[in-house]
């Protein structure tokens, strides 16, 4: 336990329920329970009450209002010579949505594979997993990319691409790491593209995982000049050791981070991050070639004298 | 409606944690007795049974909070500026410093006058010791980003205390 965390202790064990409130709430709660009440309203239950009287002063609004605005807009009798216009200009309105829909498609990103090894950088891809954007996130990433073409291949090509071109190949040495993050609102669309990373990084000689990030984390992370994974890895370990920054961080490979979190968590080798990042859609997808007992560690240290608990279905 | 043994139960057993997840959010007593009676009506309200006394805890907590950010939305709504608060509900930070424990007071203080997130996060880290996996399950939120919110939450909070080394 850090200074920090004693300090919040010491204060918040300082702070108890006030002598009386447990009267006072088991008497509203009484009220609350009564068909009739003879007192006045607390300022609680005011608020409560106008607060439902205004919600449904508000719907009778709404209604009232579709009603006036049915009542009012009068039906207009469409006149026959006006008819084929109006149908070829709706035509013609039609189509020009639909090509703007699907030039949307072409050039809208709707995924971000973030790859950290050294080189850090990041693909964009539209819903057809197509690359659309590559963003060299550090000088050996700008190096490593400059001269790949890799904007309009698929995620796949892009990829093989990558670990074919020579200036690539020096950063997939057996000892080396690499983190893929994918940040992808559309479910199906993330599955598809943690399969294909899983799939690229077992033909990897080096060590490697994959998982599904926030948006979030994302603009986070580049906040910072980092890609995610890289981003996930620097929280990590600053959580162990405050004296290190982002801009320490910035020059660490991932093999570096990784053994240095090992390090503060007792285990051998890299790979401990489980990837358990939630997909904006709501699933929860933990994938990853190497899972460890490093973050089941840190929890550990973290629990103090609240001992364990079970912790499942939590919600209103 | 839970029975009355039931909740008073729950009172004795969590009232203190439900308190001090009302602190984070109320300066002044009344508001945060306004959002403590609200929750566990919220609970009373709550037929569902718990898995063991740690849900219920959670749920307590989860709850609080959600209370006490409602109650702050509503709050701004209504355009209430602190003139127009009866002045038994601003608690002044000059009382604070005449308190015994002024400096533990201080600390209660730099907690909420963090942003949400991560003060949320953060307290649940610190003070009730849950896990970051945890405290993703009751914010509904991925867990990287509570490591984010608890990471960036230590930082804000050393900022406020003046701990810089």
């Amino acid at each position: 336990m850090d200074k920090l965390e004693r300090a919040v202790r010491e204060a918040y064990d300082s702070a108890s329920m006030p002598i009386g409130l447990k009267e006072k709430t088991l008497t509203y709660l009484s009220k609350q329970n009564e068909p009739q009440r003879e007192s006045p309203p607390s300022s609680l239950e005011a608020r409560t009450l106008s607060e439902y009287q205004g919600q449904c002063e508000e719907a009778a609004n709404d209604l009232l209002n579709q009603n006036h605005r049915a009542k009012e807009s009068p039906r207009k009798l469409s006149k026959r010579h006006r008819k084929y216009p109006i149908l070829a200009l709706a035509a013609c309105l039609i189509l020009a949505v639909f090509g703007f829909g699907v030039f949307r498609a072409q050039v809208d990103e709707t995924a971000f594979i973030s790859v950290d090894i050294n080189p850090s950088f990041e693909l964009g891809l539209n819903r057809f997993n197509t690359v659309t954007s590559v963003n060299a996130l550090n000088n050996d990433a700008q190096e490593v990319l400059e001269n790949l073409p890799l904007v309009g291949m698929s995620f796949e090509d892009a990829l093989t691409t990558l670990v074919s071109s020579e200036s690539f190949k020096p950063y997939l040495a057996e000892d080396a790491f690499m983190d893929i993050s994918v940040v992808c609102g559309d479910t199906k669309q993330a599955a598809r593209l943690l399969t294909a990373s899983q799939s690229y990084l077992s033909t990897l000689p080096c060590e490697g995982s994959s998982h599904i990030s926030s948006r979030e984390l994302r603009d986070e992370a580049h906040g910072k000049n980092m890609g995610v994974g890289k981003y996930q890895a620097a929280l990590k370990l600053m959580e162990y050791d405050s004296t290190i920054t982002f801009e320490d961080c910035h020059s660490l490979s991932m093999r570096e981070l990784k053994d240095r979190i090992a390090q503060y968590e007792g285990s051998t080798g890299g790979g401990t991050e489980g990837g358990t990042s939630q997909s904006s859609s709501g699933t929860m997808q933990g994938q990853s070639q190497h899972q460890g007992q490093g973050m089941r560690e840190d929890q550990e240290q973290h629990r103090g004298q609240h001992g364990s608990r079970g912790m499942s279905g939590v919600g209103e | 409606m839970r029975q009355d043994k039931d909740i008073e139960d729950a009172i004795d057993q969590y009232g203190d944690a439900v308190w001090r997840a009302c602190l984070l959010y109320f300066r002044s007593d009344p508001e945060a007795e306004d959002a403590f009676q609200e929750t566990f009506l919220k609970f009373a309200l709550n037929n569902k049974p718990f898995n063991d006394d740690e849900h219920m805890k959670a749920w307590l907590i989860r709850v609080a909070t959600n209370t006490c950010k409602d109650m702050l939305k509503a709050t701004e709504k209504k355009n209430m500026s602190i003139n127009d608060a009866p002045e038994a509900l601003i608690c002044s930070r000059e009382d604070l410093q005449e308190q015994p424990g002024s400096s533990l007071y201080e600390i209660i203080d730099a907690m909420r006058e963090l942003g949400d997130p991560p003060k949320t996060a953060l307290y649940l880290a610190l003070y009730e010791g849950y896990t970051a996996p945890e405290i993703s399950e009751m914010l509904d939120t991925p867990v990287n980003t509570i490591y984010s919110w608890i990471s960036r939450g230590k930082q804000q909070l050393r900022e406020a205390l003046s701990w810089t080394n």
